[in-house]
């Protein structure tokens, strides 16, 4: 009976410095998990809020260039043809002789026309000064209005085709979109000697495709894809890291004296923070 | 009753150290430290005197005060720690619960004795509290550093602390009416380890404490 009373004597014993060795063991590793599990978390969560830095950042710095491309347009608008028509109204009337009554006429209905022309290229170039027309017009009118302006110029034809439903997009997404159209349309104004340049957006469920073609000159891309020459096609980078920035996948194909053809392809939910790398 | 034992010291140590860091807890709910802290040292020490000086055979009355009023500041201070509203009320009513429940056994059975029950529940409830700041902290979605963060430190210890006194208080009745643990030298080795765990980690929770700054303008020409 003893012996019994102090075997279970024992076993609580027992009982009781293993298992507070065990509980112990256990709460380290649990305090040990929360730590290193914080850890983890916390560095994800940097992550994440650099990378938002970055695309706010990058949306700012669109944005920015965006305006300025508006006011180049404009100032080039306002030199090249308001400012001619102006000029030319002024010449008119300046050289009208008073006394030639049919020629006066003729001479006044000109500058009428003229002085009409500039007044509707003036409210047309009103438009542009709002900076935030990207958002505010959505992509597609954007693009509409982008190639209206180069078709303006007459030196270059424009098409666009679009294909499925339309629908607007985010609009931090659709202005890293239309400044990635602009900067495309730029390049083919300054380096393809095109007389066409074509866009098709194709909208369908899952996502919108964006292909921009023209009849230029062409260029050879084996640079772009040489590490080593980093400064190649800063602008062509530059573009693809901000297709990358809002989930989209850039693409870009040229041969030499047939013409360039850039696709962008964009998923239609994809926000920011879930861009891929 | 000297020399004192080590784990005493590190009452003593976190006492200072709440004294010490008291210009950084004042403004908030740690400044509940340095009362509570006094009276821990008190309560040990008085228990210490009047079983080594005064050779009375039980200082359980004093322990039977001082073991509610602990469990009761570290539930007050996880409801003041907890983000969610509902953790609060749970806290909230638990130190409600708690003190009726300990009022309703010192009626019924006297203090005299030391009552296992009443920290045996403790031990259970921090543990518990312990465990609802950790899922917490787990969740939240913003960035914390544990290393700098006070209530992270003084949360394990109060956890690991209770996890491993949580069996002997469950066996306490039993190896003190068999005799089982004379000279309780089994309670010593496991509580005045644990205390120095606990003490130690709400010293480091006390020196992680921030000082409110303020917002700060710089003008820059």
């Amino acid at each position: 009976m003893r012996e019994d009373i102090q075997g279970l004597q024992g076993d609580v014993r027992s009982i009781i410095i293993l298992g507070t060795i065990v509980f112990l063991i256990l709460g380290a590793f649990i305090v040990s998990f929360i730590f290193l599990y914080r850890y983890r978390r916390n560095k994800m969560l940097f992550e994440k809020e650099q990378m938002e830095t970055f695309f706010q950042q990058e949306l700012l710095r669109t944005q920015l260039e965006i305006q300025e491309q508006t006011l180049k347009n404009i100032s080039q608008e306002i030199h090249d043809n308001i400012g001619q028509m102006l000029s030319l109204a002024k010449l008119n009337l300046a050289t009208t002789n008073i006394e030639q009554k049919e020629v006066v006429q003729q001479k006044i209905n000109d500058s009428h026309h003229l002085i009409s022309k500039a007044i509707q290229d003036l409210r047309d170039l009103s438009r542009s000064f709002n900076t935030d027309y990207v958002s505010e017009m959505g992509l597609l009118r954007s693009i509409e209005y982008e190639l209206e302006m180069i078709q303006k110029t007459g030196t270059i034809k424009t098409k666009l085709d679009v294909t499925g439903p339309v629908y607007k997009l985010d609009p931090q997404k659709e202005l890293i979109l239309f400044r990635i159209v602009q900067e495309t349309l730029n390049n083919v104004i300054k380096h393809a000697n095109a007389d066409t340049v074509s866009i098709m957006i194709a909208y369908n469920s899952a996502n919108i495709t964006l292909r921009i073609s023209d009849n230029g000159c062409g260029f050879d891309l084996v640079p772009l894809n040489e590490n080593a020459n980093a400064k190649f096609g800063l602008g062509i980078r530059n573009m693809h890291n901000r297709a990358k920035l809002i989930g989209a996948d850039f693409s870009i194909s040229s041969m030499i004296s047939k013409g360039t053809e850039v696709i962008i392809q964009s998923p239609k939910d994809e926000t920011n923070g879930n861009a891929k790398n | 009753m000297f020399p004192l034992p080590l784990h005493i010291y590190f009452e003593i140590a976190a006492f200072i150290a709440s004294g010490i860091c008291w210009t950084k807890i004042k403004s908030g709910k740690f400044r509940w430290f340095l009362p509570f802290l006094l009276l821990m040292v008190i309560v040990e020490l008085t228990g210490r005197y009047l079983r080594r000086e005064l050779g009375l055979d039980t200082n359980a009355y004093i322990y039977n005060f001082s073991v509610p009023i602990e469990y009761i500041f570290y539930s007050w201070l996880f409801m003041k720690t907890y983000q969610s509203k509902l953790l609060q009320k749970i806290a909230q009513f638990f130190i409600y619960a708690f003190i009726l429940f300990c009022l309703l056994i010192f009626i019924l059975k006297g203090i005299h004795q030391f009552k296992s029950i009443i920290l045996l529940i403790g031990n259970i409830s921090a543990i518990l509290f312990c465990c609802l700041y950790f899922y917490e902290l787990l969740v939240v979605e913003e960035r914390i550093n544990l290393v700098k963060e006070p209530m992270f430190w003084i949360s394990t210890g109060i956890f690991l602390f209770n996890l491993g006194e949580f069996l002997y208080s469950a066996f306490f009745k039993l190896l003190r009416q068999q005799g089982w643990d004379n000279g309780t030298k089994l309670f010593k080795a496991i509580n005045n380890n644990l205390i120095l765990v606990l003490y130690l980690c709400i010293i480091i929770g006390l020196l992680c404490v921030k000082t409110y700054k303020g917002y700060k303008a710089t003008f820059v020409q």
